[in-house]
């Protein structure tokens, strides 16, 4: 799978990414929302990663702008913030967010959804 | 009454529901001074969570309470707490109650100084706004402050998290001790 991989947290976003390669998927890193939508206009991808509160732009709203421009990628939210979730529940579902992750996850969480992406 | 070196203290306590438990007269008489119509019977049974207004300050308070849980030390962190007509530093000591489930919040006024009124001190918001992010690590919660990364406590100081105006917007991330736990427990270093 093609995938983008968007967290400020450069380390976290990092680390995910060359997961997925190690897993045998193609995945780059974006540290903020500017960059994601600037990759996403420039190449398909198969499943974005997004974190859900990102500086200048927020994960959510990346999405939104990603979807009106007919973006169909999957989109898997991860977010550290498990009350934002409950209160984002049908923007998420608007923006077909096919699953959110809470922070801290692990690789193995990570895995399961892209192998259901993959399926 | 509790009162300790002259200071009035203004008691709370939650359980481990984090609901409130307990209030001391003094602060039913804080809040009321400061324009709250509340009383006891109001306070008690109510969802600390919900008392608090930013999503940034909630989820600090909620770390702020595991750690509390966690550690049989006091944590002590000054914080702002002004009124339409003054600026307030006030000093808040939580600990665990030995022998209950009770976190007690105990906050002190270390200095007050008047100010020209202001109608609404801070304007109603879904969330922070500010400007500046405080990376947190979803690990193990630790912040980073000054390029180290500390307890959340040590941070509310070093950062003075309560003491300005508005709280930063929180960004999850990890932390370098993490990245090496968790790749480690992964196999994929």
């Amino acid at each position: 799978m093609k995938i983008l991989v968007v967290d400020d947290n450069r380390l976290l976003a990092t680390i995910l990414a060359d997961h997925l390669i190690a897993r045998g998927h193609q995945a780059v890193a974006a540290f903020d929302g500017h960059l994601a939508e600037i990759f996403c206009d420039r190449e398909d991808y198969d499943l974005v990663v997004m974190d859900m509160i990102l500086p200048e732009v927020d994960g959510i709203d990346v999405l939104e702008r990603l979807r009106k421009k007919r973006h169909k990628c999957h989109a898997l939210v991860i977010t550290g913030f498990p009350e934002l979730r409950e209160k984002e529940t049908e923007r998420l579902a608007r923006l077909d967010v096919s699953a959110v992750l809470e922070k801290p996850f692990s690789f193995a969480d990570v895995d399961a959804v892209v192998e259901r992406f993959s399926a | 009454m509790i009162e300790q070196g002259g200071r009035i203290r203004y008691v709370h306590r939650i359980n481990a529901d984090g609901r409130i438990s307990f209030v001391n007269d003094d602060w039913i008489a804080f809040a009321t001074a400061n324009g709250y119509r509340t009383s006891r019977a109001y306070q008690l049974g109510r969802a600390l969570i919900d008392c608090i207004g930013d999503e940034e300050t909630r989820h600090v308070y909620a770390r702020l309470i595991e750690r509390t849980c966690a550690s049989s030390r006091a944590i002590r962190f000054v914080f702002r707490c002004d009124s339409p007509h003054s600026r307030r530093w006030m000093r808040m000591r939580m600990r665990h109650l030995r022998g209950s489930d009770e976190i007690e919040f105990a906050s002190e006024l270390l200095h007050e100084e008047p100010r020209a009124t202001v109608a609404l001190l801070r304007p109603p918001q879904a969330s922070s706004t500010s400007e500046r992010v405080l990376s947190m690590c979803s690990w193990c919660k630790s912040v980073l402050a000054e390029r180290a990364w500390v307890e959340i406590e040590q941070a509310i100081i070093k950062l003075g998290l309560f003491s300005g105006n508005g709280m930063p917007r929180i960004s999850h991330g990890i932390c370098p001790g993490c990245k090496n736990r968790l790749l480690a427990g992964e196999g994929t270093s």
